[in-house]
């Protein structure tokens, strides 16, 4: 193992860089990083991805016939650290990780023409239909179904925590179909029209002061045959398969170390205002939380790299990076928590915070509670801690 | 008296686990990990050195035994250039056979001899001082490096004796001295600090032997006009020293990497056999998620170890010094975690000699203060922050 760049991907990260450089507004920069929540606003997501779809940078994780770029897992990880580092807005999921990958596998070609360009030039905004108030960690447990009408479905339920369900136009949504299999085989991958007639949404204010869960309602909403991903009644397979593919190619750690470095230059700037003894106990908690980048990092790169295009890594191998993930993302805001000190008690209301502007410092003071409060969310979405837990544990005992 | 049959029924237990325990490690290459991650780090030379080391030590008994495969299999020479009689190979591969030692329950003076003792005679001695690598690498030579004294007060001195050579005053810790002949120490001097090299013979009543926790036998001596010949030509050797110790370190950390996955491989295979309440441990989520948290601990703490043998190995665009402390933070935390995990997962039956999960809590402790304290490694990673 090598992990010096070649001077072919030292020329290729200058490319990146320098494109960076040259399309990336500071506003648009700005904006991400002040993002309190998951995602930036969809305006400023949307903005980057055609830039980086004109380039026919779109999709870097994308098989090349879709319109992927054909990077290596390298070059891809180079893209994300320089997208990181010059905090370029964070590329939406929902679409390009969960959703993209989906349809490509299971999708019709109609469903492929119809919505992978418009994923790519981010004309549609996507949201994730999977959990429900009786189906949270149990994803079985879940209970809107689909009513065959004629020619068509009728669907009946409610989505909880749908993140930015409130700017989506299309969700892709789990849900009951007992009528067309039988023999086991439950549930429907299904595509929803937000403004169809009878989606309701109602928005979940969190503890953070941000709007970005809501429940979405589900009466009587006509979907039509063109909406079911493959076969009805087969959804399970699709959402499996999803679930594998979200963490596949991620360099997360990258973003991770762009905020780490932002409040180890916030601690610098503040050092001086408080007394020694706290500067050395926050200087060393942020070399450890440095070494469990570094560990995050090293665990990413060594996961990924290896991987034949297509090829997902091992649930075993997914789970670690999760948790990790989750337990550094909350690590860096509670330390955040701890180096702004008594300014945490000063509270925005104001959102998106980038509306508000006080100059870098204050910025970041005033970004340290809501990120705080958000991140405790991390441990807990896309399968929470506990469950990565009974994933591994299986793994590790051999029970498969 | 109970204490007598409860004693007697403990023991038969053990045996029984003993067994479980011993036909355990014959089921070739039970890695905890499922999908063996590390296998996509390692080129196939390092794949096969793994193994074949592996398979090796599984027959090794005590340490004595485990010195003369070691020098039977070339590794005494591993960081030795060929023309020295060595193989030439890079700190990552040191660090896959000391993995395989810690693997196997070893407790050999490999990092501080083959590794840190084999460095500095390579990068400091003459012609002449160099020829004793040859008898290194075969295995007839041990040379221990000693550690300065904390009190600096008693630091060790060379000045010019009556007839012009070196004699040393001070007091000096020597680690792993078991059959050694010669000692590498740093002694300040009018030029600053220099290497010189002692022979245990010259010490004679000055040397006070003691048993270390491990198992491995250790000495102090206070030195009043002890002869020792510089170790090369006249220059400071303090950045020689880092890199041997840094060296040393990660060899170090390879092995408690080792030892933690050997013992969360035995703490799955108890979870699974020991049955409470009508069920196996295994069945308990409670247990269960202590012990991913043990393996999540070993993946993290491999992860930085192989990212600074990388760097020492100039393989990586980092700085090797930072990454090595790094990886001695959290790698010693990371087995002192495991080991007390393990300990309390195997219940009463952990706390006993007989099952050796006591000895390898015993080596965490003897390992992680040889590799220097946390507050230290903490203070380098902060300044030599970029």
């Amino acid at each position: 193992m090598d992990l010096r760049l070649t001077p072919e991907e030292k020329a290729f990260e200058a490319e990146l860089k320098d494109f960076i450089a040259q399309n990336l507004s500071p506003e648009l920069a700005y904006a991400q990083r002040l993002t309190s929540g998951v995602y930036p606003e969809p305006e400023v997501f949307r903005a980057w991805q055609k830039i980086l779809n004109e380039r026919g940078w779109g999709a870097p994780t994308w098989p090349v016939q879709f319109g992927g770029t054909g990077w290596t897992p390298t070059q891809r990880y180079l893209f994300e650290r320089s997208c990181a580092a010059a905090y370029a807005p964070f590329q939406h999921a929902m679409g390009l990780r969960l959703i993209g990958p989906v349809i490509m596998e299971f999708g019709s070609p109609e469903q492929q023409q119809k919505y992978l360009p418009r994923i790519l030039s981010a004309d549609d905004y996507w949201c994730q239909g999977f959990s429900e108030p009786s189906a949270g960690s149990d994803l079985r447990g879940l209970k809107s179904h689909l009513r065959r009408d004629g020619d068509a479905y009728v669907l009946n339920g409610t989505k909880i925590w749908t993140t930015h369900g409130h700017f989506a136009n299309l969700m892709f949504a789990l849900v009951r179909s007992e009528h067309d299999q039988t023999d086991g085989k439950k549930f429907s991958f299904i595509i929803v029209e937000m403004n169809a007639p009878g989606v309701t949404i109602q928005p979940i204010r969190t503890m953070g002061g941000d709007h970005e869960l809501n429940q979405v309602f589900f009466d009587d909403v006509v979907i039509s045959k063109e909406k079911i991903i493959g076969v009805s009644g087969e959804g399970w397979a699709k959402a499996l398969f999803l679930l594998k593919n979200e963490r596949a190619g991620s360099f997360y750690s990258t973003r991770l170390k762009a905020w780490f470095g932002e409040i180890a230059s916030l601690a610098a700037a503040l050092a001086s205002e408080k007394p020694e003894d706290e500067v050395r106990d926050i200087r060393d908690r942020l070399s450890m939380l440095e070494l469990d980048l570094d560990a995050l990092e090293f665990l990413e790169i060594k996961s990924v790299l290896p991987l034949a295009p297509g090829e997902v890594m091992s649930e075993f191998t997914s789970s670690i990076i999760k948790l990790r993930t989750g337990k550094c993302r909350q690590a860096i805001s509670t330390l955040w928590v701890d180096i702004v000190g008594a300014d945490v008690r000063r509270w925005e209301t104001e959102r998106p915070l980038n509306s508000v502007g006080q100059g870098l410092n204050r910025d970041m003071i005033c970004l340290a509670a809501p990120r705080y409060l958000n991140d405790r969310a991390q441990s807990i979405f896309g399968g929470s801690s506990e469950i990565q837990h009974d994933i591994m544990a299986r793994t590790l005992l051999q029970e498969r | 008296m109970t204490g007598g049959r409860a004693g007697r029924q403990l023991t038969v237990a053990a045996n029984r686990l003993v067994f479980i325990l011993f036909t355990a490690t014959f089921r070739a290459d039970l890695r905890y990990l499922g999908d063996r991650m590390m296998e996509l780090s390692f080129t196939e030379d390092q794949a096969l050195l793994r193994d074949s080391v592996a398979q090796a030590f599984r027959r090794v008994g005590d340490g004595e035994q485990a010195w003369s495969l070691f020098a039977q299999m070339g590794l005494l020479g591993q960081a030795v250039n060929e023309d020295l009689g060595g193989s030439g190979q890079g700190v990552l591969e040191a660090c896959i056979v000391a993995e395989q030692i810690g693997r196997a329950g070893i407790v050999a003076p490999f990092s501080t001899n083959a590794i840190a003792a084999a460095y500095l005679l390579q990068k400091l001695g003459d012609e002449q001082q160099k020829q004793l690598l040859e008898k290194m690498v075969s295995g007839t030579l041990r040379i221990a490096i000693a550690a300065p004294s904390s009190r600096p007060s008693r630091q060790v001195r060379a000045d010019r004796g009556s007839n012009g050579s070196s004699v040393l005053t001070g007091e000096i810790l020597v680690p792993e001295i078991d059959d050694v002949e010669l000692i590498i120490l740093r002694a300040s001097t009018d030029e600053g600090m220099r290497a010189f090299l002692v022979e245990i013979g010259d010490l004679g009543d000055a040397l006070t032997t003691y048993t270390g926790i491990d198992g491995s036998t250790e000495a102090t001596a206070i030195l009043d006009s002890v002869k020792a010949q510089p170790l090369g030509a006249s220059q400071d050797c303090s950045s020689a020293f880092e890199t041997a110790i840094d060296r040393s370190n990660m060899v170090i950390c390879a092995e408690l990497i080792g030892l933690m996955s050997d013992l969360v491989d035995r703490t799955r295979d108890y979870l699974k056999t020991r049955t409470q309440f009508g069920q196996p441990l295994a069945t308990k989520q409670v247990l269960r998620h202590r012990l991913v948290d043990m393996a999540v601990a070993v993946e993290e703490a491999q992860s930085l170890m192989i990212r600074a043998a990388l760097a020492l190995d100039d393989l990586a665009d980092i700085d090797a010094r930072r990454a090595a402390s790094g990886a001695v933070i959290k790698v010693g935390a990371a087995a002192l975690y495991v080991a007390e995990d393990a300990v309390q997962l195997h219940g009463a039956m952990g706390t006993t000699d007989e099952l050796g999960i006591g000895a390898r809590l015993k080596r965490v402790i003897a390992a992680k203060s040889l590799m220097g304290g946390r507050v230290a490694h903490l203070k380098r990673h902060a300044a030599l922050a970029g």
